[in-house]
């Protein structure tokens, strides 16, 4: 078998004969049980502010809004700006589950389609250190709502922003799915270089990333 | 391997290269951009040492219990719900990918950007499958069109000009319906997503590579700039990962220090768009997410390397700085090295997998200036591989006669002081001599490799060490 | 870091450092001017400098070719001839690197030699960085004048970090403007026997360094290592482009009236 033939000729390499002793193993185990952050780069800026900062660098776009009410208004008013069409896909929890859109907007709770132009998402974190969100697949949150439609709005709470990447891997592992089958981490839209060097946005996926930073309408600002 | 692709043709394709002033213009653009936006990302980022060391110490530490790893990755993928095979050699693991595909009933494949892929030509065993592959990647594509091997492991077509690209899209764009000529980047980009969106939902199968594999979760990430990968791995029901056994590394916090590096070697960025790490198959009450979930292990020769004199060579992430900043690529572009890896990591790794005699250039072609081990994130010692190379290469013989012969002529003369003195005392006086009117030779009958483009200045006349021995001599 | 020992332009030492001089094969038969302007210097710095008779080439060409056999008696017959000094001064980045980086690493399997090369590599210098961090070298004349640029040689650069020692040294001489040369790090093409086998490679990399010189609009480049200056100054010739190239030894030791590498021996330019 392959597999058997790989691992000898690692042990051979390694100038192993079997598999590790018992004292090694314990010693691996250990390394990989005493869970640490390796080095993380410092910063003393406000987590929200560097979120809205750096993900505004990314080319992505921010609106705060105060509570869970606002969302309809804020993403109506977001198809209209854009001229985009009254419907869209969203995850299927809490804060954009029951959402009261009336009459004129159509709001579905399934993976996307291709003719989709808007996704609707709920972060379950947020990395302040690179303006990056994180949005964990699940049978409420369809991976494809990140990667398909042309514009993806996402609902931030402050409470889950985060100061460095391996926070998120602390929350997560403290979650009965973990590993979740889809950890997305977005970082602004799509984007290419590949013709000249020169950046176009939109590539394959959204052409833009607009978080809704939720329950901090007043204390920053848009 | 046909002879466009051998790396034996080095000379005859870097002479062509140097001639090709759209390659010249698409990769003098490359290098400016890609060399000081990395820069600018490292002097914001004090810790980048630290982050080094760390990534070191991770990999180093990964690679000497790689066995244990990879039985652990493998065992958490079995747990959720995947499938890990393992490949011996290319042949493996092209046979093991075209079964996946012929058992889903594939007939079209959608393929993000893998270097292992490029690495055992699975393109060839697809199609000889009769199984139509699209790439997803733009750069790819792109290459996919004009029918070439990548030029570069992070920008794959960073060596055609638009004009270029515009006229493949137009000529291979009809069967989409598309007639006009997208001339913009804009609508370059626009056209591409229209016709790669049609083979995303309908691909049956989804093949990637993967950035890292994380043994404690059992997953694979993905790092893109354009989501194409994504869609690769969450569209079809089928979603096959290929990856190098180096590739696997303990733990989440692990990858934290490897993905702070990536971006920044690679193009300048803190973080791409896209790093998704992906584990197993849709679960129960998921609306999406592929039936399948697939690993293929390649060894191809790494285990090997792991116990010689090029091991460091495994700790390497394909991020593509040493590309960037390497004059010799930066002159002659990737196609000149004949094979999928170029610039100096692909100078390691191509003799490693293809031969010391067939590839016998690449490792000379180097000045060893040391510039890419300076920027190479994993420090890997990249000219000191070079040279265990060109030592290889000597004691296999393969190394020319003539140039045997000239260098052990000169150590023997080296370590002949006396002999040595009075050789080339006399010849430098006679090269001083004839060059004494323009002050250099145009010709030298025995560097004709130097006065092709230069000329010899001359030589003072007789030697230092002549006439110290003079000025010792008046003195006493 | 502090001058070790004083120059003789503060204290004059009864017992003088005892450094041996090891000119390089390409100074040796070059440009022998650039050996004796380093000796100068080096006197200038208060040192007893000695040039041991058993020298002659550190070896480079044959291991960079990947030829250990052919490098090892070599440096066996450099490691003896030197010995015995204090220090060890080199005029060449290149040279100085394989003797401290390289050295150790050939006699990784030979206790004896490996010592010995780590004792060597420990005693040696290039140039500008014995003058510079050690030696606490002072200019006593104003030396050479006007604009110069300065091409950072590879091996020196990132073997053995020379960077600001150069330019400390040229900032001492008082009529001297240094224009920084863009992309002073990256390699001319010379690369020992790379620009041989590979020419049409090499010559568009000197040719990007030619531009670079041209674009400070120095008429004088000087550097550290005199391959990468046969090697500029050469394309430099063929192109019929008139910027004057010197060692930096040279202009330290003003000895700027001479002819740079490749001028007609006489006046006629």
């Amino acid at each position: 078998m392959s597999r058997e033939r790989i691992l000898a000729e690692i042990r051979r390499s390694l100038k192993r004969r079997e598999a590790l002793d018992e004292n090694v193993r314990r010693g691996i185990e250990a390394r990989n049980a005493d869970i640490h952050p390796h080095v993380q780069p410092a910063y003393d800026e406000d987590l929200v502010e560097r979120l809205v900062r750096k993900h505004r660098d990314l080319h992505g776009s921010v609106e705060p809004i105060d509570t869970a009410l606002h969302i309809v208004n804020a993403v109506i008013a977001y198809l209209r700006d854009n001229d985009l069409p009254q419907r869209l896909v969203a995850a299927d929890r809490a804060p954009v589950k029951d959402l009261p859109w009336g009459d004129g907007v159509t709001c579905e709770h399934r993976p996307a389609r291709g003719d989709d132009a808007v996704a609707l998402s709920v972060a379950d974190a947020a990395i302040a250190e690179t303006g990056t969100i994180v949005v964990v697949s699940s049978p409420d949150s369809p991976m494809t709502h990140n990667y398909l439609p042309e514009h993806h709005i996402v609902v931030v709470p402050v409470s889950v922003v985060v100061r460095w990447q391996e926070d998120v891997w602390r929350i997560l592992r403290k979650r009965p799915d973990f590993p979740p089958r889809g950890i997305a981490m977005i970082s602004g839209p799509s984007k290419t270089a590949d013709v000249e060097q020169t950046i176009e946005y939109g590539a394959h996926g959204p052409r833009n990333v607009h978080l809704l930073l939720l329950g901090d309408g007043q204390a920053r600002g848009a | 391997m046909t002879v466009a692709q051998s790396s034996k043709a080095f000379k005859v394709r870097s002479r062509r290269a140097l001639l090709d002033n759209d390659l010249r213009e698409a990769l003098g653009r490359a290098r400016g951009g890609f060399v000081e936006q990395r820069r600018a990302a490292f002097e914001a980022l004090p810790e980048f040492e630290a982050l080094r060391d760390a990534a070191n110490e991770i990999r180093e530490h990964t690679l000497s219990h790689l066995d244990y790893y990879l039985e652990r990755y493998a065992a958490n993928v079995e747990i959720n719900g995947g499938t890990v095979h393992w490949a011996s050699t290319a042949e493996d693991m092209n046979r093991i990918v075209v079964d996946i595909c012929r058992r889903a009933g594939a007939k079209l494949v959608t393929k993000g950007k893998s270097m292992v892929s490029e690495e055992t030509d699975l393109h060839h065993a697809l199609k000889a499958a009769g199984i139509e592959r699209m790439e997803t990647d733009l750069g790819e594509y792109i290459i996919q069109l004009a029918d070439e091997p990548p030029s570069h492991i992070i920008a794959p077509a960073v060596h055609k000009t638009r004009a270029q690209i515009t006229e493949l899209f137009h000529a291979n764009h009809a069967r989409f319906g598309i007639e006009g000529r997208a001339e913009d980047r804009t609508a370059i980009v626009a056209e591409a997503r229209r016709v790669l969106r049609e083979a995303f939902l309908s691909a049956d199968v989804g093949i990637t590579g993967a950035n890292f594999l994380i043994a404690e979760t059992g997953s694979n990430i993905i790092v893109t700039n354009e989501g194409n990968g994504d869609l690769t791995s969450c569209l079809p029901k089928v979603h096959i990962v290929t990856a190098g056994i180096e590739k696997v590394i303990p733990t989440l916090e692990d990858l934290s220090v490897f993905l702070r590096l990536l971006g920044r070697s690679a193009t300048g960025q803190e973080m791409s768009a896209y790093s998704t790490l992906y584990s197993g198959p849709a679960r129960p009450g998921d609306s999406d997410g592929p039936a399948e979930y697939h690993v293929v292990l390649l060894d191809n020769g790494r285990s090997t390397m792991l116990g010689n004199e090029f091991h460091e060579m495994l700790r390497c992430i394909r991020c593509g700085a040493c590309l960037n900043h390497c004059p010799v690529y930066s002159h002659i572009g990737g196609h000149a090295y004949g094979w999928v890896y170029s610039g100096p990591m692909g100078s390691v790794l191509t003799p490693l997998f293809k031969g010391l005699e067939e590839s016998y250039d690449l490792p000379n072609a180097c000045t060893l200036n040391g510039r890419c081990q300076e920027v190479c994130p994993m420090r890997i010692p990249l000219p000191s591989l070079l040279r265990r190379l060109r030592q290889r290469q000597v004691e296999a013989k393969i190394t020319p006669a003539r140039q045997r012969l000239a260098l052990s002529m000169w150590s023997r003369l080296a370590a002949r002081p006396r002999v040595y003195r009075f050789v080339t005392n006399l010849s430098m006086r006679s090269m001083a001599w004839l060059g004494r009117r323009r002050g250099a030779l145009r010709y030298l009958p025995a560097g004709r490799g130097w006065t092709r483009g230069r000329d010899m200045p001359a030589p003072e006349g007789a030697t230092f060490m002549t006439r110290w021995r003079r000025r010792g001599e008046q003195d006493t | 870091m502090p001058a070790m020992f004083a120059s003789r332009n503060s204290v004059t030492w009864d017992e003088r450092l005892k450094t041996g001089f090891f000119v390089t094969c390409l100074v040796d038969l070059m440009r022998p001017s650039v050996g004796f302007a380093a000796v100068d210097l080096l006197e200038d710095a208060g040192c007893d400098v000695s040039v041991p008779e058993r020298q002659t080439c550190c070896g480079q060409p044959a291991f960079n070719s990947g030829d250990v056999a052919s490098t090892l008696p070599i440096a066996r017959q450099v490691i003896e001839a030197f010995a015995d000094y204090d220090y060890v001064v080199v005029p060449s980045g290149s040279c100085a690197g394989m003797i401290r980086t390289h050295y150790p690493e050939l006699f990784e399997n030979d206790f004896t030699w490996r010592r010995r090369a780590l004792d060597l590599a420990e005693r040696t210098y290039e140039l500008t960085t014995f003058l510079a961090d050690l030696a606490g070298w002072r200019a006593d004349a104003p030396g050479g004048s006007g604009k110069v640029t300065y091409h950072d040689s590879c091996s020196g650069l990132r073997e053995l970090g020379v960077r600001e020692q150069p330019r400390r040294l040229l900032a001492q001489l008082e009529n001297v403007e240094l224009v920084e040369l863009p992309d002073s790090n990256v390699c001319c093409g010379f690369g020992g026997t790379f620009c041989v086998k590979y020419p049409d490679i090499s010559t568009r990399m000197v040719d990007d360094k030619v531009d670079c010189v041209a674009d400070t609009g120095a008429p004088v480049l000087l550097g550290g290592d005199l391959g990468c200056l046969l090697n500029i100054a050469g394309r430099m010739r063929r192109k019929g482009v008139k910027t004057r190239v010197y060692h930096v030894a040279e202009w330290l030791a003003g000895h700027h009236d001479r002819p740079g590498i490749g001028d007609p021996a006489d006046d006629d330019r």
